[in-house]
């Protein structure tokens, strides 16, 4: 059976925890990546950002609708509106057991920890290629 | 049998997809529309006509520029608010699915098009919705795979052909109801540790079938029968129905495990 190892991708784009909420939303807008770990200066993952918060981040400056807290918003640090809790497989996780978690905790990929350090991502659209591939 | 061969019988979306499925009319209101999305577990909404036939799907990424609280386009004015239907908002829906179509291609579709749920519709000249396909969909199908293979690889590999050829060799007739159990067991069966009969190493009149601590369990030449054999002892008969038999020692083995 596959294991995570197999399918992830290791070009990971990481966030560095002491960027503003301003320049890590901008990270969602180049290539269509919808999860992006948070990680200290030691490379370890202390949070996950996804574009549906980025979502959310829109819409209650559309509520707001007033400069000066969307500044202010937009100049806080990420790790106040990043999830902290995150789930994470390792590179010899199975497949399978990947794909449990995502439907368990409702969540679209998993950061991959090496030595507690973030070695890649692996996501749902990596285990629709593995179905195809092994059914 | 040929399914339980280790080669894995292909998937269709039917297999897995939703076929209750929500849908909203492309006439309604935005406002139903948004308290659909946000209130209920799943991510897309199918919009459909006065036939039942798909026209559109909104998504809850779609309500990025919605206000949460009206459920209206922030940008529209007060008279657009009250009119704004579910038309205004939808996407076209570009990608579907028919369910007889391969699941796994589905899933590529959905990757390669970046798209999280397909509509399934009955034909392409009606375009029917009848269910949906998300990516969950297909992550559990992902997991039944895996779990088959598992499966396949523990249990011994029992085959009609290895039986008659077994059977010949060994001039062994096979109690009622074993072949049965050692073709169609759902589950592996080798918690008995049932093995491919082979010829007891001391009593050359016995074929083993089954083994359990350090009890041989054999059918005997030319008889129907089962007997138990402790070391090398004399073969002790047990039953000469094979499902009594199962039905004893399963018992006797649950009852060690939960002792043990």
């Amino acid at each position: 059976m596959s294991i995570v190892e197999d399918y992830m991708s290791t070009a990971v784009q990481a966030i560095d925890q002491s960027l503003t909420i301003e320049q890590a939303l901008k990270k969602f807008s180049d290539d269509g990546v919808r999860h992006i770990p948070v990680v200290n200066e030691a490379n370890k993952v202390v949070g996950i950002i996804s574009d549906r918060d980025k979502r959310n981040i829109e819409l209650s400056m559309q509520i707001f609708e007033d400069k000066q807290i969307a500044d202010q918003v937009n100049k806080a640090p990420v790790s106040d509106i990043m999830k902290r809790d995150v789930t994470c497989a390792s590179a010899d996780t199975e497949l399978a057991e990947a794909a449990r978690i995502m439907i368990d905790l409702k969540i679209g990929a998993l950061p991959v920890l090496e030595n507690e350090k973030l070695s890649g991502i692996i996501s749902y659209t990596d285990i629709l290629q593995a179905y195809a591939d092994e059914s | 049998m040929a399914g339980r061969q280790g080669a894995s019988v292909k998937k269709k979306v039917a297999d897995y997809m939703t076929g209750e499925v929500t849908s909203i009319k492309a006439n309604e209101s935005m406002l139903e529309a948004c308290r659909l999305l946000e209130t209920r577990p799943f991510r897309h909404l199918p919009v459909v006509n006065e036939k039942g036939h798909i026209v559109g799907i909104l998504s809850d990424r779609d309500l990025v520029n919605i206000d949460v609280f009206t459920g209206i386009a922030a940008n529209l004015d007060d008279k657009d608010k009250k009119e704004a239907t579910v038309e205004e908002f939808m996407h076209n829906v570009v990608f579907v699915a028919q369910p007889e179509d391969d699941l796994a291609a589905a899933g590529l579709l959905m990757k390669q098009n970046r798209v999280g749920a397909l509509p399934v519709i009955d034909d392409m000249f009606s375009n029917k919705l009848v269910g949906i396909l998300s990516y969950i969909d297909i992550l559990r199908a992902y997991i039944d795979l895996s779990a088959q293979k598992n499966t396949t690889t523990i249990k011994p590999l029992y085959t009609e052909d290895l039986l008659n050829n077994w059977q010949e060799r060994l001039e062994i007739g096979f109690p009622a109801g074993y072949r049965e159990a050692v073709l169609t067991a759902d589950e592996p069966i080798n918690s008995l540790s049932y093995c491919i009969p082979f010829q007891h190493p001391v009593h050359s009149d016995f074929v083993v079938f089954a083994r359990w601590n350090d009890q041989l369990f054999s059918f005997k030449r030319n008889q129907v029968a089962i007997y138990q054999i402790s070391g090398n002892e004399k073969p002790e008969f047990t039953f000469e129905d094979f499902a009594a038999w199962q039905k004893l020692v399963h018992k006797a083995a649950d009852r060690a495990f939960f002792d043990g």
